[in-house]
C-alpha cells in the first residue's frame, strides 16, 4: 500500500461508517416516526356482544361474523408521534382545541402546547386524547380508529393464549395506575405481531358507544327502555369473560370528547 | 378493580363538570339575524362536515346558524320506535306555533346514508306532512354521521336485519349550535321543550 492510497482507503472507511450509522440513525427515527402497521388476516369473529336477528327472536343460533384482513398500528400511538400530529394541526394544539372535539383534560400530562414532560415520554403512549382527536391523527395519516369488533377480533389473535391474555387483563385491573406509562412495545407482541393491546392503556375505537349496555339495553323493564330504539336483540356470548364486560363497559362510558389519562389508541387501514 | 374504580369514578367527575352551556340571547328574533362572529366552544356548528338535504343541495351544519334548532337523528325505514321522535318533534312545532314563538327550524339527520337519500327523505317529509319551511331532512356519509351522532350524544349501530340500534334524542341547539337541552326519552314532554325554545327567544308563553 503506498503513501497514496493510505488516506483515501481511511476516507472510504469513514464514509461507510458514516453511511451505516446515518441509515441505523434513520431506521431507529423511522420506528419512532412512523408507524410500523401489521396485517391482520381475514377470519371468523363472534363478538362478545352477539346480535340476534331481530326483537322476540332471541335463541337463534349466532353465525360468525367475517371480519375482513385489515392493517393495525403494530403499538399504541405515542406522546412524541401525536407532537409530530399537533405541530401539523395546529387546531390540535391544546391551547387551541374546541371543547366541542375535547374536554379540558387534552394532552393535560404536557407542558404545553409543543412540549411533553420529558424525553421519556416521547416512546410513552399518548393518553389524555379525545376520540374526535384520535380519529382526526389517524385521518391525517390516511387510517381510521379501528372498529370496536376489528379491536377485539385483534386481541381474540386466533385463539392464541387467550387465558393469559384473560389472567393479564384481570391483573392491570386490580393494579393502581401507575405514576408513569411505559414505553411501547416493551411486552411481547401477540401472534399477529400486534403489541400491548392489554396492560398498558385503554384504547379508542372508531364505534366505541354503539353497544348500548345495562340500563340501555333495550328490552329491560326500566323506564330508559324507551330511550333507546332497538330492531336487534343483544345478548353477550360468554357471560364469564369479565375482562370482555370491563373493556365494553369502559368504551361505553366514555364520551368523544372526553380525554381520559388512561385511554390512548392506534390506527387502522385497509389491507 | 382500584383502577377500574378509580376510572368510572373521573369519568363520573368528568360527567358532572361538562356542564351543557346555556345561553341568554338579547335578540327577540335571532333566526333572523344574520349569524356573526365565532361560534363558542361547544358548538356543534365546528363539524365541519357536509351533508345533502330533501331538495338535493349540499349544506353544512352552520347553515343552521341564527336561531334555535330541534334536532334528532334516526332513519326513515324504521318501523318502531323512530316515527315517534318526528312526532314528538311535530307536536312541539305545533305547541310552538300555538304560543307564537318566532319560527324554529326543525333538523332531521338520517343514521342510513345508503337507503334514506335526499329523495327518499323527500318523499318521507311529504309523507309525513313536515312543513319543510321549518324542516330539513339531512344524509351525509359514515364520518359525517358518526361525527355528529358522537356530538349530539347518539349510540348507533347497524343491526343484522339491516336496521338501527340507536338512542331516541331530541336536543334543542341555540342560535350558535350549543346543545341547551336533550331528552332522551321518546315519551319526550313537549311543554317542557317548547319553554326551553321559548327562553331562546326570552319570550314568556302564552
Amino acid at each position: 500500500m503506498s503513501e497514496e492510497t493510505r488516506p483515501r482507503t481511511w476516507t472510504v472507511a469513514v464514509a461507510v461508517t458514516g453511511v451505516i450509522f446515518v441509515t441505523m440513525t434513520a431506521t431507529a427515527l423511522a420506528v419512532l416516526v412512523s408507524s410500523p402497521m401489521v396485517r391482520i388476516p381475514a377470519g371468523d369473529f363472534v363478538s362478545f356482544f352477539r346480535e340476534g336477528p331481530g326483537k322476540g327472536k332471541a335463541g337463534v343460533a349466532i353465525i360468525p361474523q367475517r371480519i375482513p384482513a385489515f392493517r393495525l398500528d403494530a403499538f399504541p400511538v405515542t406522546n412524541g408521534q401525536f407532537l409530530d400530529f399537533v405541530r401539523e394541526h395546529p387546531q390540535w394544539r391544546r391551547s387551541q382545541v374546541k371543547p366541542l372535539f375535547a374536554d379540558h383534560h387534552y394532552l393535560a400530562n404536557w407542558l404545553g402546547d409543543l412540549r411533553l414532560s420529558d424525553d421519556a415520554a416521547a416512546s410513552q403512549p399518548v393518553t389524555n386524547v379525545s376520540w374526535f382527536a384520535a380519529e382526526a391523527y389517524c385521518e391525517a395519516r390516511g387510517l381510521r380508529l379501528p372498529t370496536t369488533d376489528q379491536w377485539e377480533y385483534a386481541l381474540a389473535d386466533q385463539g392464541r393464549r387467550q387465558n393469559e391474555i384473560e389472567q393479564r387483563s384481570l391483573a392491570w385491573f386490580s393494579t393502581p395506575n401507575p405514576g408513569r406509562l411505559g414505553a411501547v412495545g416493551r411486552g411481547e407482541p401477540n401472534g399477529y405481531g400486534v403489541y400491548d393491546l392489554v396492560g398498558l392503556v385503554w384504547e379508542w375505537t372508531l364505534d366505541h358507544n354503539s353497544f348500548m349496555t345495562g340500563s340501555e339495553q333495550r328490552n329491560t323493564s326500566s323506564k330508559d327502555d324507551a330511550a333507546f330504539c332497538g330492531s336487534g336483540s343483544i345478548g353477550v356470548s360468554d357471560a364469564a369473560n369479565y375482562p370482555a364486560f370491563m373493556r365494553y363497559a369502559m368504551r361505553s362510558s366514555l364520551k368523544a370528547n372526553y380525554a381520559v389519562e388512561n385511554v390512548g389508541f392506534r390506527c387502522e387501514g385497509d389491507e | 378493580m382500584m383502577r377500574a374504580t378509580a376510572f368510572l369514578l373521573s369519568l363520573l367527575i368528568g360527567f358532572f363538570s361538562c356542564p351543557a352551556a346555556v345561553t341568554a340571547h338579547d335578540d327577540h328574533t335571532p333566526h333572523m339575524m344574520k349569524a356573526a362572529g365565532p361560534l363558542p366552544g361547544m358548538s356543534i356548528y365546528h363539524l365541519t362536515s357536509s351533508w345533502v338535504n330533501q331538495d338535493g343541495e349540499r349544506v353544512s351544519l352552520e347553515t343552521l346558524r341564527g336561531g334555535p334548532v330541534v334536532v334528532a337523528m334516526g332513519y326513515t325505514s324504521c318501523k318502531d320506535i323512530c316515527p315517534m321522535i318526528v312526532a314528538d318533534m311535530m307536536a312541539i312545532e305545533d305547541r310552538a306555533k300555538e304560543a307564537s314563538l318566532p319560527q324554529i327550524r326543525f333538523a332531521f339527520f338520517t343514521l342510513d346514508s345508503t337507503v334514506d337519500t335526499p329523495e327518499r327523505l323527500k318523499a318521507y317529509a311529504n309523507e309525513r306532512g313536515l312543513d319543510q319551511a321549518d324542516w330539513t331532512l339531512f344524509n351525509g356519509d359514515d364520518k359525517a354521521v358518526r361525527e355528529l351522532a358522537a356530538a349530539l350524544g347518539v349510540r348507533y349501530r347497524r343491526d343484522p336485519s339491516g336496521g338501527f340500534d340507536h338512542s331516541a334524542i331530541i336536543s334543542i341547539l341555540d342560535a350558535d349550535g350549543q346543545i341547551v337541552a336533550q331528552q332522551p326519552d321518546v315519551r319526550a314532554n313537549v311543554e317542557e321543550m317548547v319553554k326551553k325554545l321559548a327562553l331562546l327567544f326570552k319570550a314568556p308563553m302564552h
